[in-house]
């Protein structure tokens, strides 16, 4: 089966008057299978949801193809791409930042169906967009509401019921759980999982939390700087990682079991600023396991066994790194 | 033994919202020991922060604090003194660590200026040369190389995990003994957040100090914190020691907490309904209409009890449990 | 716009608007007054018509207002004139909203043409708009159309300054971004999200362009421009009356200039509680 969505040597710089560039996205190669939940973790500044934005085409890469079910998205005509954008959904980080205030969720959720299906009649649009509501566990009266007069998990499911009721392939999910509590969380992480089984959806989960990546994903690519450093299954990625950067950002990763104290890598100095350009490994300036062949050129990701690819020249070994655990 | 460095007792705190008042917290009470930290923990507007900023003094004017008191040891309770008192302690017998590092640094001094300005407000006659050492120090301290760099500068050319490295190190400059720190790493990167704490804890523990931390991270709490408070529709439902709270969580909203922290090939916990309406007060327990094990006993509020196992816990259930279990 | 979601007492009443806002609802209604009282109401004199026998009567049972000193009735000149220049006001305004918001939208596109077309508005606006307006009122022979036409020149660079300023601010909200992922067009996105959630900064500027529009045209009548004599004009009343107040003749200045101040509070007491109920409210 062809991947549903593959990637290869996708470039982004945002030039700014008079500022240095932002490398923002640095020859990324990356596929989707359908049906999968891929994650992308990283910190600020690593490009993830930039990524996000390429594969939806909210931005442009600069070089490279984004192919969506063999598409090639940067070629395609923009009245042919909203077309695509049913099958191509989006959910946002800020429940209430991304939806208009001043419209009710009903006319919000029915949004995509009035731009998708314009010969629907008025019945058939409240019916669609009422089982909606069902289907994300909202109330047929919250219909009427405005977002504000909503909480902020009621606001994601509208942010959920708008990506999912024009029956797409695909969601981007830009850390749609981060600012919510965790209870809150807990619901909404469930019926993502409900509505992959149900729909058969392919996730694209960007997030910085380790606990809920590990949860949700069945494969991980791991961003740092603009760059992907290692990919794999989750059991690949967090039973093994052979990144130091890998490495360094699981480990750091607090534990809510009070017995359980990893040992944890830390990486020496603070995160380069995005501007700088790397000849060799952008990890190079910070890793304890750095050698001359680190700055010699650029390192490509390589395959180790199965799906794992790790992008540094020592993979291969597994040196322990591991300071000691915090002292109570 | 000695008395606790901050004893919180019956707190309460009230806040006028147009018509309606808000009650944002309700009798709470904790104590924080010499050489510990404390962790204060539940989701938005379970009353963590309000009940700190109430402790602080740093209330917004729609606020009032009807009850309660917080004995800070050798200045006395802290809701009790007058501006001028009030003003001696903060800043050198308590520090103040808040979410946001630049709300806390003035974005049009240097940061030397600041540094000075907090150690001349409670040493008068301190010479800049003076202040600029002790803060050089205390930037070492909290992993700032080069701190002549960063004294020098303003608060806009840090990065988010610097201003907060600053901050920590202004609220720690005066030696006070408890630093209070709400949501210090939030927003943080983990591999920062990581290295804040760790260097936090460190200066907190030292030297008979101690620390409350307010936040929602319950990876935060089990890794850093040796007692644990949890508050629930503001007030605390659970407390004790970390170790025993979150291996054998007593409240049903601590288990449910617990319960919906991602674990890869666990169901997760899903806390049915919202958290209740403050402008109304309940007459029974504030947690009852989520609660699986709810009975009729729950509608009156239970008062928080002490196991004499250094937890406490406000349930029914920890009375009746036989009676709970017959159900 | 219609909803088809909205269910019934979800809105609030309409006079709860009114409760909440007193002295914006005095405002309006005292400006709705003023409008049509010279037509629908007897006013006690001609406002045209001098009289003589009766030249700079003080305030009285019988002249409210006093008279000036061809023997006009003041009060019924300041009523007369209230058509005249709010009727000037609003319709400066309407040409202004009209013409300065459709052209804002055009140049609050991103990129080079945006740019270009802000730099232009930024050597028009430094060009002395007033003076400008004042020469073309002047040498049309006191046309009233172009006072109309000046009052559009100087406030539509600012509609478009404001306009353009909005939507930017509002291209970077996340629910545009969302509106893009949905597969809205540019179009849609302009009509179903920019204009609406920009109406509200709209409504407020335009009850401040009225407002700044009658204090224009009153200072044009003033120095004989627009609307002079014998149409009655807050601006000539005052420029009359200015010469008598060294008599301690008061009267023939203070009342319009007291109406041309209302008028401005209340259009000023307007934009406010417009800017409170078209901001949105979070819960």
């Amino acid at each position: 089966m062809p991947p549903l969505v593959e990637l290869a040597g996708v470039n982004k710089t945002f030039r700014r008057p008079g500022q240095a560039p932002i490398h923002a996205l640095n020859d990324i190669s990356l596929t989707m299978n359908e049906g999968e939940t891929l994650a992308l973790i990283g910190e600020s500044g690593s490009g993830k949801s930039t990524l996000g934005r390429i594969i939806l085409r909210l931005l442009e890469a600069d070089s490279g193809t984004v192919r969506f079910e063999g598409t090639d998205l940067s070629a395609l005509p923009d009245r042919e791409m909203r077309y695509l954008r049913s099958r191509l959904q989006a959910v946002f980080q800020e429940p209430y930042e991304s939806l208009d205030p001043r419209l009710s969720v009903g006319s919000i959720v029915a949004e995509p169906l009035r731009v998708h299906e314009p010969g629907l009649s008025q019945a058939e649009l409240r019916e669609r967009v009422l089982t909606c509501l069902e289907q994300v566990g909202l109330p047929p009266d919250a219909a009427g509401r405005k977002p504000g007069a909503l909480s902020g998990g009621q606001q994601q499911r509208v942010g959920i019921a708008r990506a999912i009721i024009t029956r797409p392939q695909m969601i981007v999910l830009d850390e749609p759980t981060s600012s919510l509590d965790l209870s809150v969380r807990a619901h909404i992480l469930e019926l993502l999982a409900e509505l992959q089984r149900e729909l058969g959806l392919t996730y694209l989960f960007i997030s910085h939390d380790i606990h809920t990546v590990e949860y949700v994903s069945s494969r991980i690519a791991v961003m740092y700087l603009g760059r992907i450093v290692e990919t794999g299954t989750v059991r690949e990625v967090f039973d093994d990682p052979r990144h130091p950067y890998t490495r360094a950002l699981l480990s750091a990763r607090l534990s809510t079991d009070p017995r359980e104290s990893p040992p944890q890598l830390r990486l020496t100095g603070d995160i380069a600023a995005p501007t700088t350009s790397h000849h060799g490994c952008v990890l190079a300036g910070r890793c304890p396991l750095v050698t001359a062949e680190c700055t010699a050129g650029p390192v490509r990701p390589r395959a180790l066994t199965g799906d794992h690819e790790v992008a540094c020249v020592r993979a291969d070994e597994t040196p322990d790194l591991l300071a000691p655990a915090v002292s109570r | 033994m000695a008395p606790p460095l901050l004893s919180v007792r019956d707190l309460s705190v009230r806040i006028r919202s147009g018509e309606s008042i808000v009650h944002a917290v309700n009798d709470v009470s904790l104590d924080v020991e010499e050489g510990e930290i404390v962790g204060v923990v539940g989701e938005s507007g379970c009353g963590k922060s309000t009940m700190v900023k109430a402790v602080l003094r740093l209330l917004a004017p729609e606020a009032e604090v009807p009850s309660g008191s917080a004995v800070l040891a050798g200045s006395g309770d802290l809701l009790a003194l007058d501006h001028k008192r009030l003003r001696q302690v903060r800043g050198a017998h308590v520090g103040y660590v808040s979410q946001n590092p630049f709300g806390a640094l003035n974005p049009i001094y240097r940061l030397d200026r600041q540094f000075h300005n907090l150690v001349a407000a409670h040493r008068k006659g301190t010479s800049r040369g003076e202040s600029r050492r002790m803060a050089a120090k205390m930037l070492d301290a909290v992993g700032i190389a080069g701190p002549d760099r960063v004294l020098d500068g303003y608060a806009h050319q840090l990065s988010g995990g610097m201003a907060q490295r600053v901050v920590i190190a202004m609220s720690f400059l005066l030696d006070p003994r408890l630093v209070i720190a709400d949501e210090p790493t939030t927003g943080l990167d983990v591999t920062v957040q990581r290295q804040i704490l760790d260097m936090v804890a460190e200066l907190a523990r030292a030297d008979g100090r101690a620390m409350l931390l307010v936040t929602h991270d319950l990876g935060v709490v089990a890794q850093y914190c040796r007692r644990v408070v949890v508050m629930y529709a503001g007030r605390v439902v659970e407390s004790g020691p970390v170790a025993d709270v979150f291996t054998s969580p007593r409240h049903p909203y601590t288990q449910a907490l617990l319960g919906a922290v991602p674990r890869p090939g666990q169901p997760l916990e899903r806390l049915p309904g919202a958290v209740p309406d403050l402008r109304v007060l309940s007459e029974g327990c504030a947690f009852a209409p989520r609660c699986r094990s709810a009975f009729d006993a729950c509608s009156v509020r239970p008062e928080p009890t002490p196991g004499g196992d250094g937890r406490t816990v406000a349930c029914h259930l920890e009375k009746e449990p036989a009676d709970a279990a017959a159900r | 716009m219609a909803d088809t979601f909205t269910v019934g007492g979800a809105k609030k009443p309409r006079w709860s608007v009114v409760r909440e806002h007193p002295s914006a609802a005095v405002s309006a209604l005292f400006i709705l007054v003023l409008l049509v009282a010279g037509t629908v109401l007897p006013m006690p004199y001609d406002p045209r018509m001098p009289d003589p026998f009766a030249t700079l009567v003080p305030p009285s049972a019988e002249h409210w207002f006093g008279t000036d000193s061809s023997g006009s009735d003041v009060f019924s000149r300041v009523i007369a004139a209230a058509q005249v220049d709010l009727g000037l006001a609003l319709g400066g305004t309407a040409v202004s909203l009209l013409v300065g918001v459709p052209l804002g939208l055009l140049v609050s596109s991103k990129g080079a043409w945006g740019e270009r077309s802000v730099r232009a508005l930024d050597a028009f606006q430094a060009f002395p708009l007033l003076i400008l307006a004042l020469a073309l009122v002047s040498l049309s022979g006191n046309r009233m159309s172009m006072v109309i036409v000046a009052i559009a020149l100087i406030n539509v660079p600012r509609y478009m300054r404001l306009m353009r300023s909005e939507i930017l601010a509002l291209r970077e909200s996340r629910f545009i971004e969302a509106a893009y992922a949905t597969g809205s067009s540019r179009l849609r996105v302009m009509w179903r999200h920019l204009l609406p959630n920009s109406l509200g900064v709209i409504l407020v500027q335009t009850s401040l362009t009225i407002a700044n529009a009658i204090v224009i045209i009153a200072a044009m009548s003033f120095v004989g421009v627009g609307a002079t004599p014998p149409t009655p004009s807050w601006g000539s009343m005052i420029r009359a009356g200015a010469e008598n107040m060294a008599f301690g003749q008061w009267w023939v200045a203070v009342f319009p200039g007291l109406f041309v101040f209302l008028c401005v509070l209340c259009f000023n007491r307007i934009a406010d509680a417009l800017g409170d109920i078209t901001s949105v409210r979070r819960n």
